[in-house]
């Protein structure tokens, strides 16, 4: 199940002439964090939604495979038609992939640094004991 | 000890107070800082962990999993799906917006009396007095010139030559603000003035006492008498469960856990009325992104800097300027892909203005397996407000000399140029095309005269009880349209002091 959200994850954020792209970020320790501490449900949406991407190219490019096996060239277009399907339930699926990605992506020292804003400090994930 | 945070299985934790207060927001600190300075013992209860600033995450992801309430999964559920941005640690929610600060309109109270039999009789002048008290206490200044960034100024004099009659740079409770962009993440420079850095603290300087991670299961009942609250805590990093605890209220206890949580509360704790959980409302949201020549860089400058109430009466909208980080832009912007990653190239001259409407929908919050559960569908008249905002800033925009709009509802281009805004004002209608989010939550626990619709009478207290009363946005009836962070602090006060007179 990794492979199919790591997978949706870069089609969907590639690395393009405009920038580093998820791959070039630290993916997988993220992926690690984010089953271990974000509530199951989310958890089990974000792999719903990438089930859907891998499953659905039919709906998009015409080919009857999955999106792992599509080309560059479909892959990314299925990317990107898949986003903005005209079925809402469609639409918010992705949305739940763009979201988790966008956390592990935006937050990027490289990708940060291209949007002329500083690194972030670690996230202290302290709180008041006494 | 005067906090008492995550406790362990075992012994349970007892603790007795004068008064009780569910939640340390807006409406609970506030209702707590007027019974402590009447020389009452408080017991603050809140779900989440106390973080202080240097304890504040500074990335979106550490804001989800350690400030919003369950991450932020909760959403209003109806044609679409709306996601409900609320907070779950001390300080509430007042640790993660812009803390920004508008007095309650006049046209409210009016509002209230007509519609809601909650008599005038002084109250204006009360929780206005109050308001005066606050905007001393927590600092309430203008956006300083330095810290206001490029977006701000863009729709300041977007709104000039617009000829809007109103508009304004923010007042918010925020002193000296450095504009570091991170109201969202909580504002570890110490500027925003959150009630967990003062409100909180001086309950406890005054001999009160804060349970944190300590989500209150229900409000124990005796003979209409609220004898204090029982719970369970909850450890903040692995979510295991601790201790139960509960907290003795020798003379009455306030509920404000949120318009959400407060009516499940009520629901848990035996309340019965036929209206508690309904007229739950909000302020909608929606944005557009203007897209400049020139670098904007929205998250250099304070997160939110201009606003306009000009339009709060017809038809009905709020404007404001917000800075959103880079790990969200993306959910904002349509596609996937090499065309995805073309537009986030364009992020440093985006400029993001939003809107909210004065919606007349109401909702139902619901007590699904102890958690709120809130349906909400927004109605055709305020679709017809929420089009109509989109297109009044998108109009700024350009005024402002964007060279394209980013209107974010599916369906139209991703991308207009100013002989396109006629496509926004025949948008279509439907919820689904457009990308809404709720801020500023009402209701689910309303005051009023009549005790046939209201749970609440209007001095906050719940019908049919002697002593337990909600200070939080839960009793107010109506929408603002106006940023209700002053309105439910003065509120608040108000309730608790009628208490302590």
């Amino acid at each position: 199940m990794k492979f199919l959200v790591k997978h949706a994850m870069q089609a969907l954020y590639p690395t393009t002439e405009h920038g580093p792209g998820i791959d070039q970020t630290h993916l997988d320790d993220f992926l690690a964090r984010y089953r271990r501490e974000a509530p199951p449900a989310m958890y089990a949406g974000l792999l719903a939604a990438s089930l859907a991407f891998e499953f659905t190219p039919p709906l998009t490019v015409g080919q009857l495979k999955p999106a792992f096996l599509l080309s560059p060239e479909a892959l990314d277009a299925h990317a990107d038609r898949l986003t903005q399907h005209d079925a809402y339930a469609v639409r918010q699926l992705m949305l739940l992939i763009k979201l988790a990605a966008g956390l592990c992506w935006g937050a990027d020292a490289q990708v940060r640094e291209g949007m002329n804003l500083r690194p972030y400090p670690a996230d202290p994930g302290t709180w008041q004991t006494t | 000890m005067s906090h008492i945070a995550f406790q362990p299985k075992g012994q349970r934790v007892d603790v007795e107070a004068d008064y009780v207060v569910v939640g340390s927001g807006a409406g609970g600190a506030a209702a707590a800082s007027v019974l402590a300075r009447a020389g009452y013992k408080v017991a603050i209860v809140e779900a989440g962990p106390w973080r202080a600033p240097q304890d504040y995450p500074s990335t979106t992801y550490g804001a989800m999993r350690d400030l919003f309430d369950n991450w932020g999964l909760q959403v209003a559920l109806g044609k679409s799906i709306s996601p409900v941005v609320q907070a779950r640690c001390v300080g509430g929610t007042t640790v993660i917006n812009s803390a920004i600060c508008v007095r309650t309109p006049g046209d409210i109270f009016r509002q209230w009396a007509r519609e809601w039999g909650v008599p005038e009789q002084g109250l204006s002048a009360s929780v206005w007095r109050h308001q005066d008290d606050l905007e001393q206490e927590l600092c309430a200044e203008l956006v300083p010139p330095a810290s206001r960034g490029r977006s701000t100024e863009l729709a300041l004099e977007a709104a000039e030559k617009l000829g809007f009659k109103e508009h304004h740079v923010m007042t918010r409770y925020v002193k000296g603000c450095q504009g570091s962009g991170q109201c969202l993440q909580g504002c570890r420079n110490l500027t925003k003035q959150s009630t967990n850095v003062n409100l909180v603290p001086e309950v406890r300087a005054r001999g009160g006492v804060v349970l944190s991670c300590a989500p209150v299961d229900k409000v124990v009942m005796k003979r209409g008498e609220a004898v204090g609250v029982t719970g369970r805590f909850i450890h903040p990093g692995n979510r295991s469960k601790g201790a139960g605890f509960f907290v003795r209220a020798r003379k009455g206890v306030f509920v404000a856990a949120s318009a959400t949580y407060t009516p499940v509360i009520l629901m848990r704790s035996g309340i019965r009325h036929p209206k508690l959980g309904h007229f739950f409302r909000a302020h909608p949201g929606a944005g557009v992104f203007g897209v400049y020549d020139e670098p904007i860089d929205m998250n250099v400058g304070a997160t939110q800097g201009w606003a306009s109430i000009g339009f709060r009466d017809s038809p009905g909208i709020k404007l404001e300027t917000l800075a959103i980080p880079p790990e969200m832009i993306a959910s904002r912007l349509s596609g996937g892909g090499t065309a995805l990653m073309s537009k986030l190239s364009e992020y440093r001259h985006l400029a993001m203005w939003v809107h909210s409407i004065r919606a007349e929908t109401a909702g139902r919050v619901r007590n699904l397996g102890g958690k709120p559960f809130v349906t909400y569908s927004l109605d055709l008249p305020d679709m017809h407000r929420l089009r109509a905002g989109l297109y009044l800033t998108a109009q700024m925009h350009f005024a402002a000399g964007a060279k394209a709009i980013i209107p974010g509802i599916h369906g139209l281009p991703y991308k207009l140029g100013p002989d396109d805004l006629e496509l926004i004002k025949h948008a279509p209608l439907e919820h689904r095309r457009y990308i809404t989010i709720m801020t500023h939550l009402f209701g689910g626990a309303v005051m009023g005269g009549d005790p046939r619709t209201s749970v609440c009478d209007p001095t906050g207290k719940v019908r049919g009880t002697r002593n337990l009363f909600v200070s939080d946005a839960a009793a107010i009836p109506t929408v603002l349209g106006v940023n209700p962070q002053h309105t439910i602090m003065g509120l608040a006060r108000h309730f608790a002091e009628r208490q302590v007179a």
